[in-house]
C-alpha cells in the first residue's frame, strides 16, 4: 500500500486514485476503541490476528502500526503501549486516532516519518498483500530503520497458492480488475516467499502459516465467492443462512480453536491464505504468547472506577448489546433485551441517553421498560427520533444492594439491511435502541 | 333574247365563281397587309358549295326530254312557226340540252347556295344572339362591378371613419392581451410563491427538526466528552497518586539504601 510511481497493477486494474480506493474500502465508523472492547471478543475470530499481536507485545512498549486502517490494533492500548499508526489514507489515520491511537500519520510506507530506532515493535496486519512486490523490500528496510535494534516486527500477511491461483501477470484485464476490486491485493506471495524477504533484513525470522482451519463465516463466503476456494456447497449455503447471533457464535468458536492452536503451538500446513511473520535482529521469544497478559481485557475491580459505565472495564455488557457504533456519539445498539452488570457501593439514580432508527416510530412507538435487579422501575413509549435522556430513580430498598443488574427491554426490533446492499453490505442485527452515557449517581 | 339573258346570267355566275376561286387561290391581304392562309375559314358557305361542283354539269338523263314545241299563234303562222321551231328544235337540240343541263346545275347550285346561306344566316343569328347574351352579361357584370365598387367605396369611407376607433381598439386589445399575460404570469408567480412558501416552510420545519436533532446529538456528544474528560482526569489523578506513591517509595528505598550504604562504609 504505497504511493510509488510503479503502481502498475492498480492502474492496470482501473484503480486511478489509490487513496480513494482504500478510503472507500477500509474507512468505517466501526468503534475499535479499546475502552469499548468486550472481554468475550478476545475469542472472536475477527480479532484473532489482533490477539496474536496483543499477546506478543510487551506492556508499556512503543508500537508502530503500519497501514493502521480503522485501528484494528487499538486494543493494544489496554496494555498501556504508546501506539502510533500510519496509513496511506488520511481518513484511515483519522479513524485510528478516533479509536484511541496516540499518534497517527498519513503517508507512504516506503518513507516513514520517524526517527531511526523509534519503536519497540513495528506491526502490520493485512498490509503486505497490498504492497507491490517491487516495493516490499523498501518497506522492510524502513521497518528495520525505525525499529529499535532489539525490536521485534510482527506481521500478518495475506498469501496466495500459485498452484490454485494464477499470478497477476497471467490474468486477463477483466480477471485482474475483478480480483483487485475485492481486497486490493497486488502483492500476494506464498508464505515462505514472504518470510524470505524478512530474512534478507533480519537475523531471526519465524513464520507460521495460519487460517488453514479457522476463518470467520464471512471470510469463508468471501474466499468461496470471490477467490474461488473449493468449499462444500451445502456448507456455504449453511453459512449464508446463519443469523447475526449464529454467525457470532460460529466466529467465537472458530476464534477459540484458533487461539488453542496457538497455545498448543500446533504447526499448520501452508494453505496459501495467511502467514504470521515475526522477525528481529535479537533472539526471538516464543512465536505465540510471548507477553501474554490478558488481565486488562477481563472485568476488573470497580474500585475508583468512574461513574460512567460505558468505558469501565469492570462493567459487563451481556450479549444483548452489540459492539458500539459511531453514530455519533459512540453508542451501543441493543437487541430486544440487554443487561448490564456492575458493582457500586450505593446507587441513587441511573441516567443514560438513547435513540432509535426503527421505522414507523410515530405509528408504532417503541415500548421500553427498565428493570434494576429484576424490579421494574420505569417504562416509556418512544415515539420520536433523536436523542432522549432517561433518568431513573432507584428506590431506597435497592440502592445499597452492592451488585446491580440493569435490564432494558424493548417491545420490538428491526434489521437495518437484512439482505445487504452492494455499498454497505449486510446488517441483519436485530436492533432496538442505541444507548450511551450510562451514568450512575450515588 | 331570253337565251341571251340566261347566257349572260350564267356567264356572270361563272365569272363570279372563277373570280372567287382566284381570290381564294391568292393569299388574302389583311388590313395591315399581312397575308393569311389560303385555307382561311372566312369563306362563305355558298362559295364552298360552288367549289364542290367545279364543272357545273348536270348529267341527269332522266330528265332528257325537251318541252313540246308551242306556239301562241293560230293558223298558218302557227304551223309555220311550229314547223320552224321543229326544225330549230332538232338543230338546236344539243344547245338546248346544254342550257337545260346548265340551268339544272345552276338551279341545284342555287339551292345549295340558299341552304348554305340559310345555315350561315342561322349561325349568324346564333352568333348575334350569343353576342347579345354576352353583351347583356357584360352589362350585368359592369353593373355588379359598379355596385361592388360603390360598396367598396362606401366601406373604405366607413373604414376611414372607423380607423381611429379601430386603432384605439387595437391598443385596447393589446393592453388586454398584456393584462391577460400579466394575469397568467401573476397566477404562475403566485403558484410559485405558494410552492416556494410551502417548500420554505417545509425546509424550515426540516431545518428546525434537523437542528433539534443536531442539538440533541451535540448535547449527547458533549455529555460523552464530559464523561470522558472526567474519566481521564480521574485516571490522571489516580496515576498521579500512584506515581507519587512510587516516588515516595523509591525515595524511601533510596534513603534507606543510602543509610545502609553509609553505615556499611
Amino acid at each position: 500500500m504505497t504511493s510509488s510511481p510503479e503502481e502498475s497493477w492498480y492502474k492496470r486494474s482501473g484503480v486511478e486514485d489509490l487513496v480513494e480506493f482504500y478510503r472507500t474500502k477500509f474507512v468505517s465508523d466501526e468503534v475499535l476503541d479499546s475502552r469499548y472492547f468486550k472481554a468475550l471478543d478476545r475469542f472472536d475470530m475477527r480479532f484473532a490476528r489482533t490477539m496474536w499481536v496483543f499477546d506478543n507485545v510487551r506492556p508499556g512498549s512503543t508500537v508502530l502500526d503500519l497501514g493502521c486502517g480503522a485501528g484494528m490494533l487499538a486494543l493494544l492500548k489496554r496494555k498501556d503501549v504508546t501506539l502510533a499508526g500510519i496509513d496511506l489514507s488520511s481518513e484511515c489515520a483519522l479513524a485510528s486516532k478516533r479509536n484511541g491511537y496516540d499518534f497517527t500519520f498519513s503517508g507512504d510506507l516506503t518513507n516513514l516519518p520517524f526517527e531511526d530506532h523509534s519503536f519497540d515493535y513495528v506491526v502490520s496486519l493485512d498490509v503486505f498483500g497490498h504492497i507491490e512486490v517491487s516495493q516490499k523490500e523498501h518497506v522492510i528496510s524502513e521497518i528495520k530503520r525505525v525499529l529499535q535494534p532489539d525490536g521485534v516486527t510482527l506481521h500478518g500477511i495475506e498469501c496466495t497458492d500459485r498452484s490454485l491461483r494464477p499470478p497477476l501477470n497471467e490474468m486477463t484485464t477483466e480477471e485482474l480488475h475483478r480480483f483487485i476490486a475485492v481486497d486490493g491485493h497486488v502483492g500476494l506471495e506464498e508464505e515462505q516467499e514472504q518470510a524470505q524477504r524478512f530474512q534478507r533484513f533480519f537475523k531471526n525470522v519465524a513464520f507460521e502459516p495460519r487460517y488453514a482451519l479457522c476463518l470467520t463465516s464471512e471470510e469463508f463466503l468471501k474466499q468461496a465467492d470471490h477467490y474461488g476456494l473449493p468449499f462444500d456447497t451445502d456448507f456455504l449455503d449453511y453459512l449464508r443462512g446463519l443469523s447475526f447471533e449464529e454467525r457470532r457464535a460460529f466466529d467465537i468458536a472458530m476464534g477459540y480453536v484458533f487461539g488453542r492452536i496457538s497455545e498448543l503451538n500446533i504447526k499448520l500446513p501452508k494453505a496459501g491464505l495467511y502467514v504470521f511473520v515475526k522477525a528481529s535482529d535479537s533472539e526471538l521469544g516464543p512465536f505465540y504468547n510471548e507477553h501474554r497478559d490478558r488481565s486488562s481485557l477481563l472485568p476488573a475491580s470497580h474500585a475508583e472506577q468512574p461513574v460512567s459505565l460505558d468505558r469501565r472495564n469492570d462493567v459487563v455488557f451481556d450479549d444483548g448489546w452489540y459492539e458500539p457504533n459511531l453514530l455519533p456519539p459512540i453508542a451501543r445498539w441493543m437487541a430486544q433485551t440487554a443487561k448490564i452488570r456492575f458493582q457500586a457501593a450505593a446507587l441513587g439514580s441511573i441516567s443514560f441517553d438513547l435513540t432509535t432508527h426503527i421505522p414507523d416510530l410515530q405509528v408504532k412507538p417503541v415500548e421500553l421498560e427498565i428493570l434494576v435487579n429484576g424490579c421494574s422501575l420505569s417504562a416509556i413509549s418512544l415515539y420520536r427520533y433523536g436523542w432522549l435522556n432517561w433518568k431513573i430513580q432507584i428506590p431506597p430498598e435497592l440502592s445499597s444492594a452492592g451488585e446491580f443488574e440493569i435490564e432494558v427491554r424493548s417491545n420490538r426490533t428491526w434489521q437495518p439491511r437484512p439482505l445487504g446492499r452492494a455499498e454497505d453490505g449486510r446488517d441483519d442485527r436485530e436492533l432496538s435502541i442505541a444507548v450511551c452515557n450510562l451514568e450512575i449517581i450515588s | 333574247m331570253v337565251d341571251q339573258e340566261v347566257e349572260d346570267i350564267l356567264k356572270q355566275i361563272r365569272n363570279s365563281v372563277r373570280a372567287e376561286e382566284e381570290r381564294n387561290a391568292r393569299p388574302v391581304q389583311t388590313k395591315n397587309g399581312h397575308p393569311t392562309g389560303s385555307n382561311s375559314t372566312a369563306q362563305p358557305p355558298a362559295v364552298q358549295s360552288v367549289q364542290n361542283y367545279p364543272n357545273l354539269s348536270t348529267l341527269n338523263r332522266a330528265w332528257d326530254r325537251l318541252p313540246p314545241v308551242m306556239s301562241n299563234r293560230r293558223g298558218a303562222l302557227a304551223s309555220a312557226e311550229l314547223w320552224l321551231k321543229q326544225i330549230l328544235k332538232r338543230g338546236s337540240r344539243w344547245f338546248t340540252w346544254e342550257q337545260v343541263n346548265f340551268n339544272n346545275a345552276v338551279h341545284h347550285t342555287f339551292r345549295e347556295v340558299i341552304e348554305s346561306l340559310t345555315t350561315f344566316e342561322q349561325q349568324l343569328g346564333e352568333t348575334n344572339n350569343r353576342l347579345l347574351e354576352l353583351q347583356q352579361h357584360q352589362r350585368r357584370l359592369e353593373e355588379s362591378f359598379e355596385s361592388e365598387l360603390r360598396q367598396l367605396s362606401k366601406t373604405t369611407s366607413e373604414l376611414a371613419r372607423l380607423l381611429p376607433a379601430l386603432d384605439r381598439d387595437r391598443q385596447l386589445h393589446a393592453l388586454q392581451t398584456k393584462l391577460a399575460a400579466l394575469e397568467v404570469a401573476w397566477d404562475r408567480w403566485e403558484h410559485q410563491r405558494q410552492d416556494e412558501s410551502a417548500r420554505v416552510t417545509e425546509s424550515l420545519l426540516e431545518i428546525r427538526s434537523a437542528t433539534e436533532r443536531v442539538l440533541d446529538e451535540q448535547r449527547v456528544c458533549f455529555k460523552q466528552m464530559h464523561l470522558e474528560v472526567a474519566e481521564i482526569s480521574a485516571r490522571e489523578e489516580r496515576d498521579r497518586r500512584a506515581l507519587n506513591q512510587r516516588i515516595v517509595k523509591l525515595e524511601g528505598a533510596h534513603e534507606s539504601s543510602k543509610a545502609s550504604g553509609g553505615s556499611e562504609s
